[in-house]
């Protein structure tokens, strides 16, 4: 055999090996399709992660052929999968599927059409939302996000109706005063209707949308009865309560009662800032108390919001936390006192630093957080902790510290050498400390 | 009788003489809009006649405030006060100004009100012509006569105020004033008076009758004067108040912003999550340094026997003609009096617009020995005057400029420094090769044409740049001190005030070489106010159009946050 044959016979074998793959690829692809499409959900909802995570762009054109045919959870998460790609190359499934059976694949399809400029789409999009039965309702307003139109708001106000639960009239409401910027006549009408549903959460939501109203008083004061029949209720319609407005007198304790008990960390700084308006005398008392909080999350943005309330951390209260607190707390006090230009948490942190044992990822953020040329020994000394998260915070903070210090010099760190990720870090830190020698 | 009450005139005159108006007898505490309607149209007793005429003043700002909302619940809620109230509106720039004549039919008001504010206006508008116009319009008779002008943009738009104030005070009628807060010793049009403006008027803005804290330092990129509120409103607008018996009430949207510790300057210190001891202003410590709502000429009279202010004019004339700062005092020093100058040039050290460093660290070298001889005048002169003599903002204006004194005096040794050490490293065969991470300044081969400046905030204090590296190092740290201790004391005593936030706004300096290129003009920003539920905020000024034939400037400011 020649040269030449040679060299054919092998692009062949290479075709046919990547034909081989291809077909492969294909059949995996179909499968997994498959799965998302049945009836199995455990099997669904792999395939879903599957899909993904690979980001396939094949599966656009897979999927247009297909969809109409998977179970509604499939189809759901078939325009999830859709909602990652380009619009250029979904828009043809999206067209498709303006004529589906399914409200829902109609709404989401023209919603995603209108949003990228085909307005002409409004009509169906209005008819979809106000056909959607009420199990898919939820989708559907999560599919209308940014679109602004009188006939689709109207439809949306057919959702809010005695029988619909809680979650779904909330999310109606939401977004009716998101696009009305405020609460419309029409919508108020419908809301009043409300007050007499057999769902207390419903109820709850109609209520809270009517605290502002001309029977505010009353609306707030049986609003309250329902919150301290179940203290939860707050938390299933606060996406209702304007958060920049002071609330009827009766919603205080229900307030207060909500800042006691936080979700989670970002729900302190809001309530706490709401309680101040409706009552500022019990927001330190109820933040004070959240000190002691098991989150940690919690205890953070407590302490952060006491800060921030003229009164609520006093300096002393800060420095008898740096003298008598544990390390979590005296790194919290010492970067709170280092805001209000108070420097004396600083030896506590570089001490706590500079033990590996007590060196987590927070002390050295604060530490970073001190333009002091103290901190860049034990910072450096953090670049080579065993923890990346450490080594992370330690080389974004040495960075920002040594701008600050030295801000007539201009620096390439990122021709340094060193990277935390990395575990060769020794040449680069070599680099750093040699700098720092001839410098400090 | 005629002579007991001479004697008893007698007898007050003296204390009247000592507590002369300031603008903080006439301010109201608050920043809302339906506060002042609520008081001044729902304030009259139901069963007595008045008049009262709103003439507004049609901003942009104004709509997106929602007055006429808050015009129609103020009258949907006082229905019985105003029952035997004629109310009546007058637009600032419509021929005649008035609109609706006084009348019972409040509706048509508001009907009127609401078409007026449909077209804001947005040019510079002589509010004070208006309101001479507006004090005819008062039906005759015994009944009070209030007349409330609300305008939040157009206060320092001068013409003849005390004219008007006379044309109003024998209407017998009372001014009362819903506008934004000024700028503290705006020099803002003083700096750039080639500004079109209406016929006849003078383009102004300070909370007081006269710019009594220099402006425009070497080295400060953003003048403190520009960006620094009052806690007042506009000297015009306060005199109309003071002159008539009226109130001034200010007004900021609630849409606030958090705390920034530099405008057009970099904080080395923090990364924007300060949280000032300072931050809380003291509403008496503002009132006690609030401005004169005298007459212009009363309050030249006042001034030039106040030791403090004559002290400041002294410094200021020095650091002018030293080249320390690009303003004069625009005051006339006399006997035991005061009266006003036409502004001179100050001089021009010439230190930027050229890349010859040694000759530049000479002069400003030569500049900062003048700095501390001045400032060293000046603190010889405050330690002589006797306790309680002169006034407190006087004395806070003569007190900061000491410290502006020394800063300008650090920033010159740093320019200095900057020249002979580290600007020849920059370039050419004496560059510095530095080792990494560290990389050269400059890339390039470029040549300099000039040099450029910016600043670090002072918000921290001075104390912190004692750990950063700046040109001069070991040999500029006495001057750090100096200044550390000069600014802290200041600090302590007036940090919770406006002229505390104003003295944070000045900075101290970096430099640059720069090259050929193109240069933008930086944004001006509106002032700022302290607010009830936290520290001063600093929102931007909106542009506004200039007067006639105008191609364009920068409103008054319209700030502020809460209550003071």
């Amino acid at each position: 055999m020649n040269a030449g044959a040679c060299r054919s016979t092998g692009a062949a074998l290479a075709l046919l090996a990547a034909s081989l793959t291809a077909q492969q690829a294909t059949k995996e692809l179909d499968a997994l399709l498959d799965q998302l499409g049945g009836a199995d959900a455990t099997a669904r909802s792999q395939a879903f992660q599957t899909l993904q995570r690979e980001r396939n762009p094949d599966v656009v054109g897979r999927l247009d052929k297909r969809i109409a045919a998977f179970a509604p959870a499939g189809q759901q998460l078939a325009l999830y999968l859709l909602q990652q790609h380009a619009i250029d190359t979904t828009r043809p499934v999206y067209t498709h599927l303006l004529t589906a059976e399914r409200p829902l694949l109609r709404a989401t399809a023209a919603a995603m059409l209108v949003r990228h400029g085909e307005r002409t789409h409004l009509p169906l999009l209005s008819k979809a939302v106000a056909t959607t039965p009420r199990e898919d309702r939820l989708q559907v307003l999560n599919a209308l996000w940014s679109i602004d139109d009188p006939a689709v708001r109207d439809a949306v106000r057919g959702y809010v109706e005695a029988d619909a639960n809680g979650p779904l009239l909330v999310a109606a409401l939401a977004l009716l005063r998101q696009q009305e910027k405020g609460q419309s006549d029409a919508t108020t009408t419908v809301v009043r209707r409300l007050q007499t549903a057999a769902d207390a959460d419903v109820r709850a939501a109609a209520l809270l949308w009517l605290v502002h109203g001309p029977d505010g008083e009353a609306a707030a004061t049986a609003l309250a009865a329902l919150l301290r029949e179940d203290g939860n209720r707050f938390w299933r319609i606060e996406r209702l309560l304007e958060r920049d407005r002071k609330q009827p007198a009766a919603l205080t304790d229900a307030l207060v009662a909500a800042l006691a008990a936080p979700r989670a960390g970002h729900d302190v700084a809001w309530l706490a800032t709401l309680v101040k308006l409706q009552a500022p005398d019990r927001v330190l008392p109820a933040l004070r108390q959240l000190l002691d909080h098991k989150n940690t999350e919690v205890r953070n943005a407590a302490m952060q919001a006491l800060a921030a309330t003229p009164g609520g951390l006093e300096p002393k209260d800060l420095l008898q936390l740096l003298r008598a607190g544990n390390a979590e707390q005296q790194v919290l006090a010492a970067g709170v006192l280092r805001r209000m230009d108070d420097a004396s948490g600083l030896p506590i942190v570089i001490g706590l630093v500079q033990e590996p044992g007590t060196r987590t990822a927070e002390a050295v953020r604060v530490l970073a957080s001190f333009r002091s040329r103290e901190v860049v020994e034990p910072l450096l000394a953090a670049l080579d902790d065993g923890k990346v998260q450490v080594r992370q915070f330690a080389w974004t903070g040495l960075q920002q510290v040594l701008g600050d210090l030295f801000p007539y010099r201009r620096f390439a760190f990122d021709r340094a050498g060193y990277n935390p990720g990395s575990e060769d870090r020794a040449a680069g830190l070599q680099t750093l400390r040699a700098w720092w020698a001839t410098v400090r | 009788m005629r002579s007991l009450a001479l004697l008893l005139g007698l007898l007050c005159a003296p204390a009247l003489a000592q507590n002369p108006p300031t603008a903080a007898a006439v301010t109201e505490p608050g920043r809302t809009l339906q506060r002042p309607l609520d008081i001044v149209l729902g304030g009259g007793e139901k069963d007595s006649e008045r008049t009262v005429i709103v003439v507004v003043d049609p901003s942009a700002g104004l709509v997106s405030a929602g007055f006429a909302d808050a015009f129609a619940a103020m009258l949907a809620s006082n229905k019985r006060q105003l029952a035997r109230t004629r109310l009546g509106l007058g637009v600032i720039g419509q021929k005649g100004c008035i609109v609706v004549p006084p009348t019972t039919e409040h509706p048509t008001v508001l009907m009127a009100l609401r078409t007026a504010l449909q077209q804001p206006a947005a040019d510079f508008q002589n509010v004070y012509a208006d309101l001479r116009t507006a004090a005819g319009a008062f039906p005759s008779g015994g009944a009070e006569r209030v007349l409330l002008l609300v305008s939040l943009e157009n206060g320092d738009v001068e013409d003849d105020v005390e004219q008007t104030a006379t044309v109003l005070h024998k209407a017998k009628v009372r001014v009362d004033v819903l506008t934004s807060e000024a700028t503290l010793a705006d020099s803002y049009w003083a700096a750039r008076p080639w500004e079109d403006k209406p016929r006849g008027t003078t383009l102004t803005g300070a909370d007081g009758a006269v710019i009594d804290l220099p402006w425009g330092w070497l080295f400060q990129f953003a003048s403190a004067n520009e960006i620094t509120p009052a806690g007042f409103a506009t000297w015009g607008l306060s005199r109309m108040a003071a002159a008539t018996g009226g109130r001034v009430y200010l007004h900021a949207t609630a849409a606030q912003t958090q705390h920034q510790c530099a405008i057009n300057a970099r904080c080395l210190f923090c990364e924007g999550d300060h949280l000032p001891p300072d931050d809380r202003w003291s509403d008496p410590l503002v009132d006690q340094l609030g401005p004169l709502a005298t007459s212009r000429s009363d309050t030249f009279t006042r001034l030039g026997a106040d030791p403090f202010f004559r002290a400041t004019v002294e410094a200021w004339r020095g650091a002018s003609e030293a080249g320390l700062v690009s303003s004069a005092p625009g005051v006339r020093i006399t006997t035991s009096s005061a009266e006003p100058e036409r502004l001179r040039p100050a001089r021009d050290l010439d230190l930027t617009d050229t890349a010859s460093f040694e000759r530049h660290a000479k002069r400003a070298e030569e500049a900062a020995a003048k700095a501390q001889q001045l400032g060293e005048q000046l603190q010889q002169k405050l330690d002589r005057i006797e306790a309680g003599k002169g006034m407190a903002r006087s004395e806070a204006a003569a007190r900061y400029t000491r410290v502006l004194l020394q800063l300008t005096r650090v920033n010159l040794l740093t320019f200095a420094a900057w020249c002979r050490d580290v600007a020849p490293g920059l370039f050419g065969k004496d560059a510095n090769v530095p080792v990494l991470p560290e990389v050269p300044s400059l890339d390039g081969e470029q040549r300099p044409v000039g040099i450029g400046f910016s600043n670090f905030c002072l918000c921290h204090g001075v104390r912190p740049f004692f750990a950063v590296e700046l040109p001069g190092k070991a040999a500029l740290r006495p001057e750090l001190e100096a200044l550390d201790a000069l600014y802290t004391a200041f600090q302590t005593r007036y940090g919770k005030s406006q002229f505390g936030y104003a003295l944070r706004r000045n900075g101290i300096a970096q430099f640059w070489p720069t090259f050929p290129g193109i240069n933008q003009k930086p944004p001006r920003h509106r002032p700022k106010t302290p607010h009830d539920n936290g520290g001063p905020i600093t929102p931007k000024r909106p542009p506004r159009e200039g007067g006639t034939g105008s191609s364009g400037g920068t409103s008054g400011p319209t700030t502020g946050g809460g209550g003071r």
